[in-house]
């Protein structure tokens, strides 16, 4: 009888021991798989603040101004006031039509036609 | 040796045995009573590491909490020298130049190091970080490191400062608030595996403290608008140097301050010192004609004239003591408001010695010249002004139009905005809070009175005078279409070396503030050394007109409908 005490009280001690052992080893690797997983998440961040400050950079005014005084095309004077018309649809209406009358009537009463600023659309 | 009988061939094994055991008892009873502390440290030493944790260094943003200054992760590249096998030696002699831009000879010096650890270079680019990772060598590594970056590159570069390769601050805001900035730092004993790897895994954790943010009282837009129009004097002019400040008068809130020459805080390895100097408060000079605000304000203040009492300019010239004082034009019978609006240095001269010398400091004391302003900057200077006893026989004919006196520009806008804001010495200031991370309040900055320098009456006598200046004097050029300004101009001759007045080197400015009726914004002006041009009301005054008009544009399309109702009330009040 004391034989089969003795194997069950060694057989017990090795497997917790066992267990232990096994324990550790599961924390490691997890520990492996956690710090794989959280440099790739701090390369995402890293990546996200850095796509942020260049958005930032390009957008900056700084940047924005260098490139439109570099643009031959687009010029704003250095006096301006920003004036904004309306009209009613009823007035833009009638002088349109009135505009196209003018113009038959020079068509069939002069030569040549006098040159007329158009309505632009507003 | 043979023992014929069991018994003692037992008896031997089991001695033997024994004497193991004993042995190994010993040994044990050795290690763990006399060894254990050593042996312990030893383990811990092997399984643990302790490192410093490094807080993030807080960023600088503008009032409207647009980031000037933060923080980005970068790689910083090492090598191994010693577990460098000759192959790899040979790949990155041959690579690493090209993909870093150092010389071959640097990169030979690092390798040839007898260490563990060699830098081969700190904070590179993401290009850089993947053509050296594409090379694919064990021996050389990449570590995270943060990098102080800003994204509008030369945009409030004086005001900002920078930090150094550690993240520590070396200029302007970054050093003055270093303290706020850097945070503290943490620290951690992390597991090492056999392979003596460090795992995310700790035995115990003091985590780091992040550093605070700064909000400025600085508007990006603006500083844009003032970096802008700077910018185009100081080239079209050739000057040596120029500087603008924009400040509420009425709070003593900088909106804008730029120095030209300037450089880009992400390159500035390339810029030298004289481009990092901020002028603004460092750079004594003497003003000229725009200190005369003081000596006007000073004799309405004593009701020792009024604006229509008429002075003789004496047809341009005036003998003091043994110095001949000239008007830029010949003047005869002027009132008093005509003297300052035509800028005459004999009618404020006369009224100057009217004053007295004494009476005369006490007003140059009151509007806080000779003294440090107090802005949270690092660098500045008091300006130079000498008390009356050290006067010469000319003092009272010089000090008057700014002469012998040296003033710094913010010093020159502070006074400006007395008169702006209705008699008050306010303290220029440029950070308006410190807060946490999560965006909490730590410290709040607000304005701040110094002292009263004239009444508001005064004030308002001069404010007029000087809307004149713009309307009818030498700053025409200052006048804002739709808007009403009030400002002097100054046109200050320079100091040879040998100690004489240059008659070919001057410093152009302007101080002003708009609108007259409810100053939104003081702005002082100063251009070093322009040509061909250097008069302040050619060169300064249209800077002030375009940086001006546009800002209060800017203001006023900002404003809630609280404010528009707030501002009409005040000045149907008036």
């Amino acid at each position: 009888m004391k034989l089969p005490k003795f194997v069950f009280v060694i057989s017990l001690i090795t497997f917790f021991s066992i267990l232990y052992v096994y324990q550790q080893v599961e924390v490691f690797r997890l520990a492996y798989v956690v710090q794989k997983r959280q440099f790739a998440s701090d390369d995402l961040l890293d990546r996200n603040i850095l796509l942020r400050y260049n958005i930032r950079k390009k957008a900056s005014l700084v940047r924005l101004g260098d490139k439109m005084t570099q643009m031959a095309e687009f010029q704003m004077p250095d006096n301006f006031r920003l004036v904004r018309f309306s009209l009613a649809p009823d007035t833009l209406h009638a002088r349109r039509a009135g505009s196209f009358r003018k113009t038959f009537l020079t068509r069939v009463f002069t030569s040549s036609q006098q040159p007329e600023a158009k309505f632009i659309n507003p | 040796m043979y023992i014929s009988n069991y018994r003692q061939r037992s008896k031997a094994v089991f001695l033997v045995f024994l004497i193991f055991l004993s042995f190994s008892i010993a040994r044990l009873l050795y290690i763990q009573f006399f060894r254990a502390s050593y042996l312990r440290e030893l383990a811990k030493r092997q399984h643990n590491l302790f490192v410093e944790l490094e807080p993030r260094r807080g960023s600088i943003y503008d009032t409207l909490i647009k980031p000037q200054a933060l923080n980005i992760s970068v790689d910083s590249v090492y090598v191994a020298p010693q577990e460098l096998k000759s192959k790899e030696r040979v790949v990155l002699i041959e690579r690493l130049p090209g993909i870093l831009g150092v010389s071959e000879a640097f990169v030979r010096e690092r390798l040839s190091r007898k260490k563990s650890f060699v830098w081969l270079a700190r904070k590179i680019s993401v290009e850089q970080s993947d053509a050296i990772q594409s090379l694919h060598l064990k021996a050389i590594g990449l570590l995270k490191e943060s990098k102080r970056s800003y994204p509008n590159s030369y945009l409030g570069s004086h005001v900002l400062g920078f930090a150094g390769l550690d993240n520590v601050g070396l200029e302007g805001l970054e050093l003055y608030y270093e303290r706020a900035l850097k945070g503290e730092p943490g620290w951690a004993m992390f597991l090492r595996d056999a392979r003596q790897k460090r795992l995310d895994l700790w035995e115990n954790m003091f985590l780091p403290k992040d550093g605070y943010e700064v909000v400025l009282t600085i508007d990006e837009v603006i500083q844009y608008i003032a970096e802008r129009e700077l910018d185009k004097v100081y080239k079209a002019y050739r000057a040596k140097g120029a500087s603008i400040i924009v400040m509420n008068p009425h709070t003593g809130a900088i909106l804008a301050l730029a120095n030209r020459p300037t450089y880009d805080l992400n390159e500035r390895s390339s810029a030298d010192r004289d481009k990092m100097r901020n002028r603004a408060i460092c750079d004594l000079f003497e003003p000229g004609s725009v200190f005369k605000i003081v000596t006007a304000s000073a004799a309405l203040e004593e009701k020792t004239i009024t604006e229509e009492d008429k002075i003789f300019c004496e047809n341009g010239a005036f003998r003091v003591a043994s110095h001949i004082l000239h008007d830029h034009r010949p003047h005869g019978w002027l009132t008093f408001r005509e003297v300052i609006e035509q800028s005459s240095n004999i009618g404020t001269t006369k009224v100057a010695q009217m004053l007295g010398p004494d009476t005369l400091w006490k007003y140059i004391r009151l509007f806080g010249f000779g003294d440090k302003t107090g802005i949270d900057l690092p660098g500045e200077i008091s300006g130079m002004a000498k008390e009356p006893s050290r006067w010469s026989k000319i003092s009272i004919a010089a000090i008057p139009i700014g002469q012998e006196i040296g003033v710094t520009s913010l010093q020159l806008v502070r006074a400006v905005s007395v008169i702006a804001n209705g008699g008050q010495l306010m303290k220029p200031y440029i950070v308006k809070e410190i807060r946490d991370k999560y965006g909490q309040s730590i410290k709040k900055f607000s304005a701040e009175m110094v002292h009263k320098v004239i009444s508001l009456d005064t004030a308002n006598r001069i404010k007029k005078i000087l809307a004149g200046v713009v309307e009818e004097g030498t700053g025409k050029r200052a006048r804002i279409p739709g808007f009403t300004a009030a400002g002097k101009t100054g046109t200050a001759q320079k100091l040879e070396p040998n100690g004489t007045y240059s008659h070919s080197k001057y410093i152009a400015s302007f101080i002003g503030f708009a609108p007259v009726e409810d100053p939104l914004v003081a702005i002082v002006v100063i251009v070093d050394d322009p040509r061909p041009y250097y008069f302040g009301g050619v060169v300064a005054a249209p800077v002030f007109k375009n940086v001006a008009q546009e800002i209060i544009r800017y203001l006023r399309s900002h404003e809630t409908e609280e404010q528009v109702l707030a501002s009409y009330e005040t000045l149907r009040s008036r």
